[in-house]
């Protein structure tokens, strides 16, 4: 027979004034199972506390507590009796204060419905199974998915916190869509010049790994003890032996346009993508290498072996940060503004390059036929902010800020250029970034309020003109440029959806990965110990993804700092023996946590949200919610309306 | 007639908003009788059925408002749910308008308490239940 005991509040005589607590113990000591019912004037002080769990633990293997709002005590409480050796699954805490107390003026009719209430906990708590759950000890390592500034900075701070780290690239070198820009905004500082040392710094930590050329295959198990494949690309280079010496550079004799340049200047088919990479490790481009052997001869350290395979990593973290970034919309997808068919159409991530000292060009902006750029337009939400479909609905957060900056550059390389900067609306909402509109405006850059209706060729000069119509002042015109640029918004790649199904965590309506909540965790996902940052889950800019990076890195050291968790207890458990594997579980569970296996289902603990809409989907009752079985809600709901 | 006795399955958010009617002393009829569940989801048809069977005039179940909630909405599949169980319901005899279904969430105390009197109201209306009574003229 369970030993339950009842523990009355009276929270300072509140309570017992609108309840007749005598008659409330009295008719409790019938109950089966309850052994004693106690007062206290005040359960949530610390001396109610103690006197709570001392008589507790002494005397009771099962406990309600009748006092205020469970959100107000309910955790203290069960810590507190957790305490004294009772599990938290057989102790109840009902609200008689504002359940009952507080809104029936009858004290009969109030102590008629506590009574029923408390039956009904005394029933609840008397069918409890507590469950002995056993604790994940944590894997003290971090994943890091994605090396761009986000997760570069992840990564050195979950390392500079003294946890392992694996960061893991998909491209020969870390960096991102940082490493190809010239300047960046307010500041105009280059890009690369502060990137660069996080890079190193980052390459030469001991606690990093870094893993390019790779992407994650798959993920198991749960926060603290996740198990995870990554599979690592062929590179053809041993990049234990390779130095980056460059010998092999100079004598490969193919060529290919270089991802890193917006395929707008030649690299070897042997090559690293640019100057400060890091790790500073040769690839070979398999797709058009010749196999002459000239890199292998040249090559001092023997470095290279062309009969390179996949190589798959296995890795066990106890954290994971998705920082897998985002791409540039496609261009093409806005025929009218002619991208890919005017030469002088390009995007602001090819103006980047251009205007780049290192860039194609050595940093001037030219035409395509070689002269100089006098004029040139920004064309500002090309694929953000669009209604119709064609690009993203959000405002891609950093191209104002990104024209404005590149604008000025232009300015800054020929004072004698006229800039003109086509807006829908300019957004200088960042610190700094009204000065650099202000300094815009000195400089004398145009800004025409506008989303220009298409682009077209003058054949005889060929270069493109704008059409557009003033939305201030409402007067249509064209304007002939030598260069008109992009602005494109950015959107989730299909590399970052492929991880979302490998993590089993859900993507938006635009794709990007979504936060378990958007305001109050910003930086996690909806699976326990899997967290955001950076561009993955939406439009922001470098200095939102540096602070996700190091907000995303203190969540995963939160984990990493501990020996072991505790699991969540109120999670679904599958009774295999009852088992059929129909499955209606898995579609009626809106988290995902639930997948065949072996025939049967099987819940992730670590995704599990502890609602039980599989629990009453199941047609065989084989699944239970810990602390919430039918059972229990039964024999509760069966008590608490009985008649006295 | 004396008050009928009604069952309020409440969802964590509705049980806010109970605390909520609670803190600001919004009086509602006694004989509606809470009890908690982590989510209306978890709401299986036997538990309304219990209720009725074992004396309750009425079944409320109150959750959050689809469109209080992200992306993720069980609720919507409780509104579902209930619906069938309301046209079986008739079928042994109890009136569809004994199960209600009402959407509160956390900052809503008065409306918990309006909702859940108008509920208790609409099944005063329709008499003591009397389970057993119902099953015996099937």
């Amino acid at each position: 027979m369970k030993r339950v005991g009842v523990f009355l509040c009276t929270c300072g005589g509140q309570m017992s004034q609108a309840i007749d607590f005598g008659e409330v113990r009295t008719t409790l000591l019938d109950e089966p199972g309850v052994v004693e019912v106690l007062e206290h004037n005040s359960l949530c002080l610390p001396e109610g506390l103690e006197f709570l769990k001392e008589r507790a633990g002494a005397e009771f293997d099962r406990v309600v507590v009748a006092a205020c709002s469970n959100s107000v005590n309910e955790q203290t409480i069960k810590q507190t009796l957790g305490g004294g050796g009772i599990s938290s699954s057989c102790v109840e805490v009902v609200n008689l204060r504002e359940e009952c107390a507080n809104v029936h003026g009858d004290r009969a009719q109030a102590t008629a419905k506590a009574i029923g209430i408390l039956r009904g906990a005394v029933a609840r708590v008397g069918r409890a199974n507590p469950v002995q759950t056993q604790k994940i000890k944590v894997a003290k390592a971090a994943l890091v998915v994605g090396g761009g500034v986000a997760g570069t900075q992840c990564a050195i701070d979950i390392g500079n916190a003294g946890h392992k780290v694996y960061l893991v690239e998909r491209e020969p070198s870390i960096g991102g869509v940082m490493a190809q820009l010239d300047k960046t905004f307010p500041t105009m500082d280059c890009s690369i010049c502060i990137l660069g040392p996080k890079l190193s710094e980052a390459g030469r930590n001991k606690n990093i790994t870094i893993i390019p050329n790779a992407v994650v295959k798959s993920v198991q198990g749960r926060m603290g003890d996740f198990r995870v494949q990554v599979e690592v690309k062929p590179t053809y280079v041993d990049p234990v032996k390779c130095n980056g010496c460059g010998a092999c550079i100079d004598v490969c004799p193919v060529y290919q346009p270089n991802k890193y340049d917006v395929d707008l200047k030649p690299i070897k088919a042997i090559y690293s993508p640019f100057a400060q990479a890091v790790p500073l490790k040769y690839v070979i481009n398999k797709d058009i290498c010749v196999e002459c052997g000239m890199c292998m001869k040249a090559c001092g350290l023997s470095a290279i072996n062309l009969n390179d395979v996949p190589k798959t990593v296995e890795l066990n973290v106890g954290a994971i940060v998705a920082a897998t970034g985002a791409v540039p919309f496609d261009a093409r997808k806005k025929p009218q503004y002619r991208y890919g068919e005017i030469d002088d159409v390009i995007t602001n991530m090819e103006f980047e390059r251009v205007i780049c000292a290192s860039g194609p060009t050595g940093g001037l902006m030219l035409r395509k036929n070689g002269e100089h750029a006098k004029t040139v337009a920004f064309i500002q939400c090309v694929g953000s902010r669009e209604e119709d479909g064609s690009g993203i609905e959000e405002c891609s957060f950093y191209c104002c800020a990104a024209s404005m900056k590149e604008a000025r550059l232009i300015v800054e390389h020929d004072p004698e250029a006229k800039v003109y900067i086509f807006y829908t609306d300019l957004r200088a909402f960042g610190k700094g970034w009204e000065g650099l509109y202000t300094r815009c405006r000195e400089d004398g850059i145009i800004f025409i309020r506008s989303k220009p209706s298409e682009i077209k060729l003058n054949a005889e000069t060929i270069r493109p003109i704008v059409v557009y119509e003033d939305t201030l002042s409402g007067r249509k015109a064209e304007l002939e440029v030598d260069s008109a640029v992009l602005a494109v918004g950015i959107h989730p790649d299909e590399d970052t959806k492929e991880l979302a199904r490998v993590l089993r965590i859900p993507v938006d309506r635009t794709g990007f990965l979504e936060e378990a909540h958007q305001k109050m965790r910003p930086l996690e996902s909806n699976v326990d110990g899997i967290f955001l940052a950076g561009t993955c889950h939406g439009p922001r800019d470098i200095v939102e993804s540096v602070v996700e990076g190091t907000g995303a890195a203190s969540l995963a050291v939160s984990i990493l700092s501990k020996d072991e968790l505790e699991p969540p207890v109120v999670v679904a458990k599958v009774n295999t023996d009852k088992c059929t594997g129909c499955m209606k579980c898995e579609a009626a569970c809106l988290y995902g946590a639930i997948a065949p296996e072996n025939g049967k289902a099987s819940v992730n603990e670590g995704m599990c949200k502890g609602c039980g809409a599989c629990a009453s989907a199941c047609y065989q009752a084989a699944i239970t919610l810990q602390d919430w079985s039918r059972n229990q809600l039964l024999r509760q709901v069966s008590a608490l309306v009985r008649e006295p | 007639m004396s008050e009928p006795k009604i069952v309020a399955f409440m969802c964590w958010c509705s049980v806010s908003g109970a605390d909520q009617a609670g803190v600001e002393k919004i009086s509602y009829p006694a004989g509606v009788m809470p009890v908690r569940i982590p989510c209306s989801a978890l709401l299986g048809p036997e538990l309304v059925i219990k209720a009725f069977e074992r004396g309750a005039d009425g079944v409320i179940v109150s959750a959050c408002k689809p469109s209080d909630m992200r992306r993720i909405a069980p609720s919507r599949l409780t509104e579902v749910r209930l619906e069938i169980l309301r046209s079986l319901l008739k079928e042994v005899g109890i009136e569809g308008e004994r199960l209600q279904m009402a959407w509160i969430s956390s900052q809503e105390g008065a409306k918990f308490a309006e909702e859940v009197s108008n509920a208790a109201e609409r099944i005063a209306a329709l008499g003591p239940l009397g389970f057993r009574e119902a099953m015996s003229s099937v």
